[in-house]
């Protein structure tokens, strides 16, 4: 019995260590001017991809380097730098997020998280058949 | 509004007989409930249960046959054929269709339950009663869920469920639509058609396993729940038992089949990413197996008893928590595939509120603790009635609430058991197995807790510290990946660890030195393994994954020993080895594959270096593939030779050879085009003994798809188009959309001797082509004249793929008449973007997770077979 109890009270100190763990590093949804404020730490922006603005993927220099603008939710329209191939289903979503740091004037991009389109699809959008 | 036309063509009959088996599920699962309920007393009402509950598992079965047919009709005047259905869609991928959405998955899980539960009429024997109360109970709520019913509760629209029958001219979303103003609407109308993600064979058999397995999960729950009613922690312990691996086996093989479909299908190079639908899949799955081992014990009591039950309600519960973070669309942002938010929240909340408090007050209900059964659903309705779900009081409320009941619950169960103060000596498999379970416990908590923060921030709105601690707009950390693996990788670690030792162990005492000795050569053996697989493989220098590494593998080969001396290979006895063997084989492949996987396609001769601008930013993973290029990656050479379109898929053939130049195979990574919704790559894989070659087209060029896409026509054979014929001077230039061409010059390429006219002549024309992006480049087109004969040989610019060609030479006004083309995809675009990712160890991966699986089902199986006696 002692020894059961004695286990269990480390068990329930390890989830504590989990929980502390786990609340130690959060990141937040947040806008280029926090990030502005905090550089080279690392945040999540929601915002509109501008496709009017310069969208610029060339592979033959690095396939790896792809750069554009984003309007955050304060529309606030800055330089995306992200490290990766152009998504392929860039020029459809309406909003994506990107995930990384500020760096001087640009945002670094590790990551871009486009929203699955059948998800955030207009339903009202109605398809003719061909005939 | 005009007035409604008279619809033509609408087959409204299917709607109405499946409205009316939506509501005969529901009453007769309900019926169900009622009479199972009262059958513990009064035992002849049994057979009109059953008969319920088999009306109720029929017309399930009419709902599948009428949904399927209306989707292999393309009857589109229904929103969820038209929503997840269209003309061009192939027929084979129907059934991933049906369960692509809410409703569909809602109806697959019902008739697993269905299935589940005439199962336990036939194996459950003497507890069929009270599992079958809870199961028609559970069932009753799933069939809300399909309901669709609307009604108004001061002035405010409530719905209840989802209706699988909405007709699309009805749909909300749709009523304003001016094509549904048209009586022939339907002729005109195609369906949406199903996400490109899940046109896949993985898609059409990991759902239904999945399924089958949460399905499962109600059966450990039902015989708890169903026993604690009438105060019974005894009698269940062993019959629940075959169950348990039942489940485990189901939801354990539709786990690995997601992962597999991840594999296979999907584009992130891997089989496990912590997503919050995968997590929460695997959570339900580590109670259960946490719970079931705690059972094994014999004559367990006391707190081990009362941990059992709590994973075995747990995993039922959470199979529910997870079906309503994954529905409610409160994961949001967190998540790739949730599903849409259908306004059901409330309602699964519902759900999953009921049945995690239904346990806590049947066992309130047996001790002195009953007044407290009406005080918890009270207090907080009434705090809803007064301040609503939004202020921060009623929370407060409730939570506290959640809190008391908690407390009185472990009282009350503290004073039912007895056997709290056995005492089990260290070296037991007892004290181990509880061990065990405990490190299963913590893992799972940290998952669920992980993977609920951003439902638990939105709890904790205006809580003070608790809101400080779970922010309303969670974000995961950007390395969420690495602290998962981090500390499951630790708990892991120590599961295996325990895994491996405590077959060795017997029940209550065991001597040290014989165990000792055991473990000691499973252990030599086991540090073997790992120095020849941190050979084998081509990085040696993560010493915490070769550490994992060793656990996995000293669990495999200590149960290998086991059932080799111990259980003698008696299957009975080492059924449970045979499983163990196959965890731990599946965990030694996850961590080869996913330490040891080397990215192929990294960079080498990049313009502009990534590393200049960022220091965490990399040049590798992606690399350019020019059509007909040889391409060097790290021990490849690969060539990017053709494309073959079979619309709407576009597949790009890569040639693999080796060094010497020798062809090794060829894959075929394809992109599924889908205007619609956006194309989809699917990666291609060779499968190889002991490792695997991962491809992925991560970009092509938009032009280049749509050109491989149109339908062949005359240009598509030569792939040019034409420019124009002009005439030129020397010194003339040709203004084109994206260059300007300048004819330099026409001379001869050998000396000319003499005035006459040489038997053979060879003319090079010398042309200037400025691109407007800041290129130029000189094109030489040549003309042979022999015999009177003229020959051309046109020449392209490597810029802009222009062609000349010299068609005419009139010498008297020396002038050229010269034919420009272009390609319709400049060769400089005529290239795919390829990722190539080795993953060594995917097959060991594999292999284990078929032996658990098999393992699993087996000890299901020698379970319900009334001979077996536990050792």
């Amino acid at each position: 019995m002692r020894k059961l109890i004695i286990l269990l009270s480390v068990g329930l100190g390890l989830t504590g260590a989990i929980i502390f763990y786990s609340l130690a590093e959060a990141s937040e949804y947040a806008t280029f001017e926090v990030a502005r404020a905090h550089p080279g730490r690392e945040y999540h922006v929601l915002g509109k991809p501008r496709r009017d603005l310069e969208m610029r993927y060339e592979p033959q220099k690095n396939a790896n380097l792809f750069t554009f603008y984003l309007e955050d939710s304060d529309n606030n329209v800055y330089r995306v730098v992200y490290n990766g191939a152009k998504p392929r289903d860039f020029d459809t979503p309406d909003k994506i997020v990107v995930v990384g740091s500020m760096q001087g004037d640009e945002f670094h991009a590790r990551d871009i998280q486009l929203k699955c389109p059948s998800k955030y699809n207009d339903g009202t959008r109605i398809q003719t058949a061909s005939q | 509004m005009s007035p409604i036309p008279s619809y033509i063509g609408e087959q409204l009959g299917w709607g109405k007989a499946g409205h009316l088996l939506s509501a005969l599920a529901l009453g007769s699962a309900f019926l169900s409930f009622l009479l199972y309920w009262k059958s513990e007393t009064w035992r002849e009402l049994k057979r009109w249960a059953r008969g319920a509950f088999v009306l109720h598992g029929l017309s399930l079965v009419g709902l599948l046959g009428i949904i399927l047919y209306l989707m292999l009709h393309h009857r589109f005047e229904y929103h969820y054929v038209w929503q997840h259905t269209n003309t061009a869609m192939e027929p084979r991928f129907i059934l991933s269709a049906l369960w692509e959405g809410q409703e569909g998955s809602f109806l697959l899980w019902m008739l697993w339950h269905a299935v589940i539960g005439i199962l336990v009429m036939r194996l459950g024997g003497c507890h069929e009663h009270r599992v079958m109360w809870v199961l028609s109970l559970a069932q009753t709520f799933l069939a809300t869920m399909i309901l669709g019913i609307q009604f108004l509760v001061n002035g405010q629209e409530i719905i209840i469920g989802s209706d699988l029958f909405t007709l699309t001219r009805e749909h909300p979303a749709m009523r304003n639509v001016p094509l549904f103003f048209r009586p022939d609407y339907l002729k005109r109308l195609d369906g949406r058609g199903l996400n490109p993600l899940l046109q896949n064979y993985w898609m059409t058999i990991h759902p239904p396993v999945l399924f089958l397995g949460f399905a499962a999960t109600v059966v450990p729950y039902a015989f708890v729940v169903g026993s604690l009613r009438s105060n019974d922690w005894e009698t269940w312990i062993r019959p629940v038992r075959p169950w348990a691996f039942l489940a485990l086996g189901l939801l354990g093989a539709g786990i690995l089949m997601g992962a597999a479909w991840a594999y296979e299908a999907l584009s992130f190079g891997g089989f496990w990413a912590w997503d919050p639908v995968e997590n929460a899949s695997l959570v339900p799955w580590l109670a259960l197996v946490a719970g079931v081992h705690l059972l094994l014990i014999p004559r367990t009591a006391g707190l081990n008893l009362f941990l059992a039950v709590c994973l075995l309600v747990g995993s039922f519960v959470l199979v529910l928590w997870s079906t309503f973070l994954t529905r409610s669309g409160i994961l949001g942002d967190s998540s790739v595939h949730s599903f849409t938010d259908l306004g059901m929240t409330a309602q699964l909340l519902l759900y999953v509120g009921f049945f995690a408090w239904l346990p806590a007050a049947l066992i309130l209900h047996h001790s002195s603790f009953r007044w407290f059964n009406l005080l918890f659903p009270a207090i907080p309705l009434l705090f809803f009635g007064v301040w609503g779900t939004e202020a921060v009081w009623t929370r407060l409320v409730f939570l506290a609430g959640v809190a008391v009941l908690i407390g009185l619950t472990l009282v009350a169960v503290r004073r039912r058991l007895s056997g709290w103060k056995s005492s089990e000596p260290l070296l037991s498999r007892d004290m181990w197995m509880f061990t065990g379970s405990l490190v299963l416990a913590l893992s799972w908590f940290h998952i669920i807790h992980e993977t609920s923060r951003p439902a638990l921030g939105k709890a904790f709105r205006g809580l003070g510290i608790l809101e400080k601690l779970y922010p309303a707009n969670y974000a995961p950390p950007s390395d969420i990946i690495d602290r998962y693996n981090y500390v499951e990788g630790l708990l892991g670690g120590a599961i295996l660890l325990l895994m491996g030792a405590t077959q060795f162990l017997r029940y209550r005492e065991t001597p040290w030195r014989p165990f000792l000795r055991q473990m000691a050569a499973a252990a030599t053996i086991a540090v073997g393994l790992t120095i020849g697989v941190a050979l084998l493989v081509p990085i040696r220098s993560k010493f915490h994954y070769l550490l994992l590494l060793f656990t996995a593998l000293f669990s495999v080969v200590a149960n290998g020993l086991y059932a080799w001396k111990v259980a003698r290979f008696k299957l009975r006895a080492s059924v449970a080895s045979l499983a163990h063997i196959g965890f731990g084989l599946l965990l030694a492949g996850a961590v080869i594959a996913g330490g040891y996987k080397t990215i192929v396609s990294s960079n080498y001769r990049e313009l502009i270096n990534l590393e200049t601008l960022n220091k965490n930013f990399k040049n590798s993973e992606n690399m350019l593939l020019h059509k007909g290029d040889t391409i060097p990656m790290k021990d490849y050479r690969v060539v990017y030779f053709r494309d073959s379109v079979e619309a709407p898929r576009v597949y790009f053939g890569v040639k693999f050879f080796n060094r010497e130049g020798q062809e090794l195979f060829t894959l075929w990574p394809q992109v599924q085009t889908n205007p619609r919704m956006g194309d989809v790559a699917e990666p291609a894989t060779r499968h190889g003994l002991g490792r695997d070659l991962y491809t992925h087209v991560s970009y092509v060029d938009k032009a280049k798809l749509n050109f491989l896409l149109q339908p062949a026509d005359t240009n598509n054979s030569t792939g040019l188009r034409d420019i124009g014929t002009f005439s030129m001077q020397q010194g003339d230039s040709v203004q084109l959309t994206n260059s300007l061409v300048i004819f330099s010059s026409l001379k001869s390429k050998q000396p000319l001797d003499s005035l006459d006219i040489p038997a053979r002549l060879e003319l090079e024309g010398l042309f200037t082509v400025i691109g407007y992006n800041g290129t130029l480049s000189t094109v030489k087109p040549t003309i042979l004249i022999e015999n009177n004969t003229f020959q051309s040989f046109p020449a392209s610019c490597p810029n802009t793929g222009i062609r000349i060609e010299v068609k005419r030479i009139l010498p008297q006004e020396r002038r050229l008449e010269v034919h420009l083309s272009q390609p319709v995809i400049n060769p400089k675009d005529d290239f795919i973007i390829l990722q190539v990712i080795l993953f060594p160890g995917v097959n060991l991966l594999w292999s284990g997770a078929a032996l658990m699986t098999l393992g699993l089902l087996l000890a299901a199986y020698l379970r319900f077979s009334k001979d077996f006696s536990s050792a």
